[in-house]
């Protein structure tokens, strides 16, 4: 039966699809972003500093993710109160924004906008991870910077992460959402953030920062986003070379020497470099420059037996293959001499006995040589994975007899078996 | 519904008396896929040996070493993603399916074996089901090769439908017409609501398309259908005049499927590490088994229920 109703619903579905769906979807001013949601007040009274008022704008009937917003906010705020100082702003607003009334990540200096999902199980924790990439960002992005939005966006990117790993840490699961994006299921076999005493490099970016780096930026451009990214893989770098105590104190002064006057991203470099004692202005010169390029990679690793008076002879061959340089100092090219080595070199021998080295990041090619009395079995560039920019670590490491994974194995039978499941869905239907 | 009911059980029973059966299919099935999961494997074995020294020795998958993994993986190893892992794996599969997720191009030759290979056991399966009755190696490979070219043919004919149906009823029901209603919707229970509801109506061709090419197969190997017009000539009359048990059938399975997919992200969720790591494989692996068998019921259910009335050529 046709009849009024059923005309408009025809004629919305063929305007729909004439006209492309978006260009109906219902947007929302910001007026509109807190309608019909429930208000509650906090405050936020970090200790010795003026308190911060918390507004929160939570979805009524929806006290769970409510509950866990507000907690979320406030362990943010105390860590990263902790680490940087106090909050930029007087008050913070939190909007639990109702679904796809407001675009992704709008928000703006003291608000900050999520969207708790209908269906969200204690251990997803995306909700949480957006948060505190907001607020992090909310930490940096009011820092008046004149190089660019891209640094700021690397130092709300990485705080971001960071704090991630701190506050989650043993609980950051990876969840995975299916059927339009409507259903989750969490992986339990994939901790995102693991024990921070593990000395592996832990994820540097999440899907929740990726998605509010473009959007303080003022180019949104794909190589503006790459550089942000890749800024923030520097600071990562710079943690695991200098220390997170030292890079914090760094950051901490560096914000809070910001505060009356703009200061380029080389003011941190003197911060550190004061810190550490070193000037480490050659880090900031290479990793920040636009474009950099850095690859260190293991290209030749032979082990044969000798007619010399050690039975065995190693030769590694590391090339220096992208443009950016870890110099590991400020000399001169003519001063290179002087200078030590800045990359670490090991190599692992049959008899389980290690070698430490180190060659000068500023070479394109490095040859070391070396007689032992047991064949090698592996060699690494970089074997404490600290130079996190290096854009392909998985040259950086070369093996000659590779021990055997159990994880490999393991995951290689977790995949067949998707895969069987696979063919079986498609071949269901055939 | 009786006649579903009965030749449901029917299959049930014919399929629980053929553990040979089931399996020769998974060895089979089983052997389709495990070459792709030797060259993953040797693949993981060597990005896993290139791991820096600091990041080696833990029995916990890495995952930052997983995205560096992806950073370099092209063709299949694209597919190497964490929902590959556990319960994740057939809600992706199945998620995939219903919305019509894009997948690498790399997938379509393990995909176009395992139909190759699918069509061949049909012939074989469908033969045994016919017999009621044991068949040697010899006989089934002899079934196996007699209707193996022309259920190719069959395969591939619905291959091209299926296409064509996702290229534009999908496109069109989960494009324009889904945003269009989750603009709408209040909430986003109720564009969920919304979504679920597309599924059903883009699964009406899905089912009617499925159940032509069932007992096309059907009706070329037990009604000896002299050609392939012919057999979906008669699988058309039949489920034009069966309608009703054939549909009550196909939903039967279809429950039966979704229990066993229940059981399953239960048993995963809710037993905590005791199905995790091999247990976890295992687990995975009977899931498997249990939708090979379900497969087979279908299978022997259908040719009951076709076999029950006589047909015209």
């Amino acid at each position: 039966m046709w009849n009024g109703r059923n005309e408009r619903i025809c004629a919305a579905l063929l305007l729909a699809t004439l006209a492309g769906a978006p260009a109906l979807a219902r947007q929302a001013s910001p007026a509109e972003w807190t309608e019909g949601l429930e208000r509650r007040l906090e405050q936020f009274t970090p200790e010795g500093r003026a308190p911060v008022e918390l507004r929160f704008f939570l979805k009524p009937g929806a006290a769970e993710p409510s509950e866990r917003i507000v907690t979320t906010t406030r362990d943010a705020l105390t860590l990263f109160d902790d680490w940087f100082g106090p909050f930029p702003h007087s008050s913070l607003t939190v909007i639990d924004a109702r679904w796809r009334s407001v675009r992704a990540g709008a928000a703006s200096p003291g608000v900050v906008v999520v969207s708790s999902r209908w269906l969200t199980p204690d251990r997803d924790v995306a909700l949480e991870r957006m948060l505190i990439a907001e607020i992090a960002r909310q930490y940096w992005q009011g820092l008046p910077v004149p190089e660019g939005d891209g640094f700021r966006g690397a130092l709300a990117s990485y705080a971001g992460t960071r704090a991630i790993h701190e506050a989650l840490e043993g609980r950051n699961f990876a969840t995975f959402r299916f059927f339009g994006g409507f259903i989750p299921f969490t992986v339990r076999s994939l901790l995102l953030s693991p024990n921070p005493l593990d000395r592996k490099p832990r994820l540097s970016v999440f899907d929740e920062i990726d998605l509010a780096t473009p959007r303080f930026e003022s180019a949104e451009t794909t190589e503006g986003r790459r550089e942000a990214m890749r800024a923030a893989l520097a600071l990562h770098t710079l943690e695991r070379y200098l220390s997170w105590p030292v890079l914090q104190q760094g950051l901490q002064e560096y914000r809070e020497g910001l505060r009356p006057a703009a200061g380029p991203p080389a003011v941190l470099s003197s911060v550190l470099s004061a810190h550490r004692g070193r000037d480490i202005g050659w880090f900031f010169a290479e990793a920040f420059r636009a474009g950099a390029h850095f690859d260190y990679a293991v290209t030749a690793f032979t082990s044969a037996p000798s007619d010399g008076a050690s039975p065995f002879r190693t030769r590694v061959t590391i090339d220096r293959i992208g443009d950016g340089m870890f110099s590991g100092s400020s000399d001169s090219a003519e001063n290179r001499s002087l200078s030590m080595g800045s990359l670490p070199v090991a190599i692992g021998f049959e008899d389980g006995s290690e070698v430490r080295d180190w060659l000068d990041g500023r070479n394109v090619e490095s040859e070391l040589v070396y007689d032992s009395a047991s064949r090698a079995v592996w060699t690494s560039v970089d074997p404490e994975a600290f130079l996190l920019i290096d854009e392909d670590r998985e040259n950086n490491t070369r093996t000659l007899s590779a021990p055997f994974h159990p994880t490999g194995a393991r995951l290689a039978m977790h995949w067949v078996l998707w895969l069987q499941d696979a063919m079986l869905s498609c071949t269901g239907l055939l | 519904m009786i006649r579903a009911t009965r030749s449901l059980a029917d299959g049930l029973w014919t399929v629980a008396r053929a553990p040979a059966l089931v399996a020769g299919v998974l060895l089979v099935t089983l052997a389709s896929v495990v070459p792709f999961g030797l060259m993953l494997g040797t693949r993981l074995q060597t990005a896993l040996a290139n791991q820096p020294p600091v990041s080696r020795g833990s029995g916990e998958i890495d995952p930052e070493w997983w995205l560096e993994f992806r950073a370099h993986a092209t063709g299949l190893e694209a597919t190497f993603t964490p929902t590959v892992i556990g319960f994740a794996a057939p809600l992706d599969n199945l998620s995939a399916l219903l919305d019509g997720t894009p997948r690498p191009l790399a997938l379509a030759g393990p995909v176009a074996l395992g139909g190759l290979v699918w069509a061949f056991l049909w012939g074989a399966i469908l033969h045994r089901f016919s017999q009621r009755r044991a068949l040697s190696i010899r006989e089934c490979g002899a079934a196996a090769i007699r209707h193996g070219p022309r259920l190719v043919v069959i395969s591939l004919a619905a291959a091209l439908v299926y296409l064509a149906l996702y290229l534009t009823v999908h496109a069109w029901l989960f494009g324009p017409v889904y945003e269009w209603l989750a603009s709408q919707a209040a909430s986003e229970r109720n564009a969920f609501v919304w979504r679920v509801g597309l599924y059903a109506v883009f699964g009406v061709p899905l089912a009617a398309v499925s159940l032509m090419v069932d007992y096309a197969r059907v009706a070329l190997v037990t009604a000896a259908a002299p050609s392939l017009r012919e057999a979906f000539s008669m699988s058309r009359r039949f489920v034009g005049s069966h309608l009703p048990a054939a549909l009550t059938l196909y939903l039967l399975v279809g429950i039966l499927f979704v229990l066993l997919l229940t059981t399953y992200g239960a048993a995963e969720t809710f037993g905590g590490t005791r199905f995790g790591g091999w247990r976890g494989i295992l687990l995975g692996q009977a899931y498997i088994v249990a939708r090979l068998c379900l497969r087979l019921v279908l299978a022997a259910s259908e040719v009951r229920l076709f076999t029950a009335v006589p047909h015209q050529k």
